[in-house]
């Protein structure tokens, strides 16, 4: 009966007060048992079942042959050059392999990869963007101006010959999707560089922004004006090589 | 000229005068992609795309623009041809090994 009570009590520790203690000095061994009904025991140890999972000679190979191609891909979308779009690739899988982290799924590495190298080209975005010079100045200022009227009463409208003109019905209904991605490539590789990155990071990445304009280093208000530019002068190159194209 | 068109090119010219020009237009249906307007730009250019066909096409064909680049298979479809070489594979692999 008195070691029932003592087990009870050593089941809620706090209860015990020092008053009590000196008294029934053998109900010490309730002590123990109170510790073990703890979760926190020493023979769990929750670290050697995980460690066969994070198998590292075997995960970089699988790697490069499950997502190589899709990073590839995605890399080769926003800085158009093998050799760097390699590079960025390499240096996620070297990240992630840093990294060490495992994952169930597929998809979650997947993710997880193209994470790592979506920062990777921001960085690198970010460096082009320090290089650059304001050589592009020319193409900033012109926005078109000799589609415009410029003079008389309706001076600043659309000249009806020059101005947008009407797309084809089908036009991002039906598109042959390879040989629009061929005109839009040759559309944006004649924009200057910057313009085209913030183009991409806007529409591709979907960035906002504010985002961009931490990545590029530049106002608000500059990056409206690329931005502008940008669709301005794809809308015409894409107008004159695809839109109205007849086919 | 009949009563229809010459009420026509009143209407034309009083909205023309309240309104920006198309150059003006061209930056502000850019800039509403990224940031919205306040009322009073929104109902200018309303107003402005009622007499003007050039300007409702601008605005129109670059919001198609950003839909196209946007859509999922659309953007497969840009790097579509692009695979990692052998060497390529062969060369990442080869750097991968080299950092335990």
């Amino acid at each position: 009966m008195e070691e029932k009570d003592a087990r009870r009590d050593g089941m809620r520790p706090l209860s015990v007060d020092k008053t009590w203690l000196p008294a029934c000095a053998h109900q010490r061994d309730g002590a123990p048992l109170a510790m073990k009904s703890e979760p926190t025991s020493p023979d769990v140890d929750p670290a050697p079942p995980a460690a066969p999972r994070q198998g590292k000679l075997s995960d970089p190979e699988r790697w490069v042959d499950e997502h190589g191609d899709y990073l590839f891909k995605y890399a080769m979308t926003r800085v158009r050059d093998p050799a760097r779009a390699e590079d960025l690739v390499q240096e996620t899988f070297l990240a992630a392999l840093k990294g060490g982290k495992s994952f169930e799924g597929r998809a979650a590495e997947k993710s997880w990869l193209i994470g790592i190298l979506k920062n990777k080209v921001v960085d690198a975005y970010r460096k082009t963007s320090r290089e650059s010079s304001f050589t592009d100045l020319e193409f900033y200022q012109d926005e078109e101006r000799d589609r415009f009227v410029q003079e008389g009463l309706f001076k600043g409208s659309w000249d009806h010959d020059l101005g947008p003109q009407e797309w084809s019905a089908e036009a991002g209904g039906t598109l042959d999707s390879q040989e629009f991605w061929k005109a839009f490539h040759d559309c944006s590789s004649k924009l200057p560089k910057a313009i085209s990155t913030a183009f991409l990071l806007r529409e591709l990445d979907e960035m906002e922004t504010p985002e961009i304009c931490g990545v590029l280093g530049i106002s608000e208000n500059n990056l409206w004006v690329m931005l502008h530019r940008a669709r301005m002068a794809l809308r015409r190159c894409l107008e004159a090589n695809w839109f109205t194209k007849t086919r | 000229m009949s009563l229809k068109t010459r009420i026509q090119s009143k209407v034309i010219l009083w909205i023309w005068r309240r309104v920006p020009d198309c150059a003006e237009m061209a930056r502000l249906s850019s800039r509403t992609m990224d940031h919205p307007a306040g009322l009073r730009v929104r109902i200018q250019m309303r107003l402005h795309m009622l007499i003007c066909a050039w300007c409702q096409r601008y605005f129109h064909q670059i919001r198609t623009l950003r839909r196209i680049v946007r859509s999922t298979e659309a953007r497969l479809e840009y790097g579509a041809r692009q695979e990692l070489s052998q060497d390529a594979r062969r060369r990442i692999k080869q750097s991968l090994a080299s950092k335990p």
